[in-house]
């Protein structure tokens, strides 16, 4: 004489435990715990619950725990094996669901806690001894392979000596508190990478020695189990291989020019600072030529999408103008944004869209002559959303308004350490996203690049 | 009356022996059992989880060198079945599932050593000297020794098993397994493969055979290595199964609960003082008593004990 049990959710797995269909709240659960839909059960009490209900082809109705984010969340579940006529999965029926706040972990849990994680994911493993000598070292990573072989040819020598720490000065060798948890960069390794230092030994953390860890941002892409030999040597992606290599010497070379050109380590005669400032100079075109250079290989990969999200075109021009501004004075050039509706809705990737003003008006700044102002308008226009920028300087001639678009189309302008690049990634991303990117000249003076994206209306 | 020759703290350890025979033969049978049936209850679910994942990454390992071999690149599903059946196959493997649960009790202990009572599990103060040693091959050993021991911790913590590190009998009969088992079937272990992993593999290398060569190396000087705060868990228990003359894996099981007798006794035969049994008790069993007086049973008794037992390896 069973009451008709109240049942809040409902869901169905099939026979490999996956997923098929499920209401909210179980649904979102799944979600967050990293599942898909249809996907592999992801809470893990229900998983178990669900396999041995299947395996042994019984009703099974348990309250189960599971963690979602900061709560925790208890539900009673009835699991039924479909058994005929089904494929094999089960049935599920939610029927009480709570949620409460799970209490936060003590320092020390949430610390274990970190230590636990870090070791479970950690791609490199060492052993140190009480002065971070490297007593031991292990790795499986391909492109930890040279770092790991260095280490090894160097048994008892600092490991810091081996990678960089761009976040710590160069002083050494330093306290395993201050390299504990930072950033880490690896020749021959794409990846960033976090440390961690386990001290060993009491009562005195870090008496005997310590454990390093290290943790990529991200896995490596998985490779096919076959590595085949007819795959052909590919030459070294610029910008997954390259790009990260090269900024970061790049990137050290300015900062060390820039504090020498202010004077910040002591006296200097002039023209050394000056020569320095040239360095950085110099330093800031070879960055800029290989952020395009990365950004083209993007750009241009078949695959490459941007993100359809809403945004407003009137935001990202104030946006630019403001990182702009600062440049723009320097040159005795002045940027002014036209009267204009106050919310330009879009379509497009909000980096995307700022990195082609960025770049439209940065090349207004640098060829408009200077004392003459720079117009940033935009607007709805149908179902339009326009960008314009109009700079007064001589316009571009007639004959090369098609081809300012083209890859390393310098317009005849050298030495000045752009890299042609700029219009070309600018017009591809425009069309990425269903826009365009077109260039008038304005009689009188100079010329108008126009940013065209579908409104968001 | 009790006979003459025989000390009060026989008649304790006697019986615990043979109360430790009867479990180590259950061993076998129940881990089988257990594995099989995915429902457990004798031994920790921690345990038979990390067995069941060490076995699973061999039965991994060889599918993978498979695939190399042969560059094929079968879709996902046969090899999910494939690798089911061979992770069966080698589970209803008895030594090898023994072998495996040594390692997650050795792995464990290590832990909890080192929790409780700050034991080092990689790096001892005896291999600290033995690394610091003049001769360079006793310093280069102990190195990788030093080297293996922290693979082992880690592969242990994510629940694996590189072949490689499988003593040589054992490698053989996976091997074994494997191309029993596709011998009928479509896939073949090929005789390529095997060579390969054959030609690849050196007991040498293994974490096993560093320890046993380490404590060889020392000659009279291996009673250092009967102190498991001056050896290292690892150390002490490869000392611990050269000088009784018994398997490895036994002098694991030997330092867990029920098995105290054995531990006492196998101490005792190599000629620990009752005091160093003591210290080693402390860290094993700190709840654990040990009979009283056992310095007066001599060393040749506890080993008469001993050999009562019969027993040289687990299954």
């Amino acid at each position: 004489m069973g009451l008709p049990k109240p049942v809040l959710a409902r869901a169905i797995t099939d026979a490999d435990d996956r997923l098929i269909e499920a209401d909210e709240p179980l649904a979102g659960l799944h979600r967050r715990c990293g599942g898909e839909l249809p996907g592999t059960v992801a809470v893990p009490a229900l998983l178990e619950l669900v396999r041995k209900s299947r395996r042994m082809g019984l009703r099974l109705a348990r309250t189960i725990e599971a963690l979602d984010g900061d709560d925790t969340v208890r539900a009673w579940v009835e699991i039924d094996p479909v058994r005929e006529g089904g494929d094999g999965g089960c049935s599920i029926a939610v029927g009480a669901w709570s949620s409460s706040p799970r209490p936060t972990p003590s320092e020390d849990e949430a610390a274990d806690l970190r230590i636990a994680v870090d070791r479970a994911v950690a791609e490199l493993t060492a052993r140190l001894a009480p002065d971070q000598g490297i007593l031991a070292v292990e790795s499986s990573a391909p492109d930890l392979q040279a770092l790991v072989r260095k280490m090894r040819e160097n048994p008892g020598s600092t490991w810091t000596q081996f990678v960089e720490l761009p976040e710590l000065a160069h002083r050494q060798p330093l306290h395993w508190r201050l390299l504990d948890g930072t950033q880490c960069v690896i020749p021959g390794s794409t990846r960033n990478w976090t440390v961690t230092l386990i001290p060993l030994g009491r009562p005195d953390p870090g008496s005997t020695g310590f454990e390093l860890l290290l943790v990529a941002d991200s896995p490596l892409p998985p490779q096919h189990l076959t590595q085949s030999s007819d795959e052909a040597p590919s030459t070294p992606s610029f910008g997954r291989e390259l790009t990260p290599i090269l900024r970061q010497p790049v990137a050290r070379i300015i900062a060390n020019a820039e504090t020498i050109s202010s004077r910040l380590a002591g006296p200097l005669a002039e023209e050394y600072s000056a020569y320095a400032a040239d360095i950085a100079a110099a330093g800031q075109h070879l960055l800029s030529l290989i952020e395009d250079l990365s950004d083209l290989e993007v750009v241009e990969a078949e695959n490459f999408r941007t993100a359809p999200d809403r945004i407003d075109l009137a935001d990202v021009a104030r946006r630019a103008i403001g990182i702009l501004g600062v440049r723009a004075r320097e040159r005795g050039t002045s940027l002014h944004l036209a009267p204009s509706d106050d919310v330009v809705p879009a379509i497009g990737e909000f980096r995307r869209v700022l990195q082609i003003m960025l770049n439209l008006i940065g090349n207004a700044i640098a060829y408009a002559p200077a004392g003459s102002s720079i117009v940033i308008a935009v607007a709805n226009q149908g179902s339009a959303a326009i960008a314009t920028v109009a700079d007064e300087g001589s316009g571009i001639p007639a004959d090369k308004l098609d081809s300012v678009f083209d890859k390393f189309e310098r317009l005849g302008r050298g030495g000045d350490g752009g890299s042609g690049l700029g219009l070309y990634i600018s017009r591809r991303l425009a069309r990425a996203m269903g826009g365009d990117l077109t260039v008038s000249n304005v009689t009188g003076s100079g010329a108008r690049f126009t940013l065209e994206l579908p409104t968001a209306d | 009356m009790t006979q003459s020759s025989e000390v009060p703290a026989e008649e304790a350890l006697r019986t615990g022996l043979v109360d430790g025979d009867r479990a180590i033969g259950s061993i076998g049978p129940v881990l089988g059992h257990l594995l099989a049936s995915r429902q457990h209850s004798l031994f920790s679910d921690e345990i038979l989880s990390r067995v069941r994942g060490m076995v699973s990454d061999l039965a991994r390992q060889l599918v993978i060198a498979e695939d190399i071999g042969a560059s094929r690149q079968e879709d996902q599903r046969s090899r999910e079945v494939d690798l089911a059946s061979l992770i069966d196959k080698l589970m209803a493997d008895a030594r090898l599932v023994s072998h495996c649960h040594a390692l997650a009790i050795e792995g464990q202990l290590c832990n909890r050593l080192e929790r409780d009572s700050a034991i080092d599990p990689v790096l001892s103060p005896l291999i600290q000297s033995l690394i610091a040693s003049d001769d360079t091959a006793t310093a280069s050993t102990a190195m990788a020794a030093l080297a293996s021991q922290a693979r082992f911790l880690q592969s242990q913590r994510r629940m694996e098993l590189p072949v490689s590190e499988l003593p040589a009998d054992l490698f053989d009969q996976i091997l074994q397994a494997r191309s029993d088992e596709t011998a009928t079937e479509t896939a073949s272990l090929s005789q390529a493969t095997i060579e390969r992993l054959r030609g690849a593999y050196d007991e040498s290398a293994t974490r096993l055979a560093l320890l046993s060569r380490l404590v060889a190396g020392m000659g009279a000087g291996a009673r250092a290595a009967l102190s498991i705060r001056h050896a290292g868990l690892g150390l002490f228990l490869s000392a611990l199964s050269i000088a009784s003359r018994y398997d490895r894996n036994l002098a694991v099981i030997a330092s867990t609960d029920r098995q105290s007798a054995r531990l006492a006794l196998s101490l005792r035969a190599v000629g620990l003082k009752a005091q160093e049994i003591e210290e080693q008790f402390l860290h094993l069993h700190p709840e654990a008593s040990l009979p009283a007086n056992l310095d007066s049973l001599s060393a040749d008794r506890a080993s008469a004990l001993l050999a009562v037992s019969g027993r040289t390896t687990v299954v």
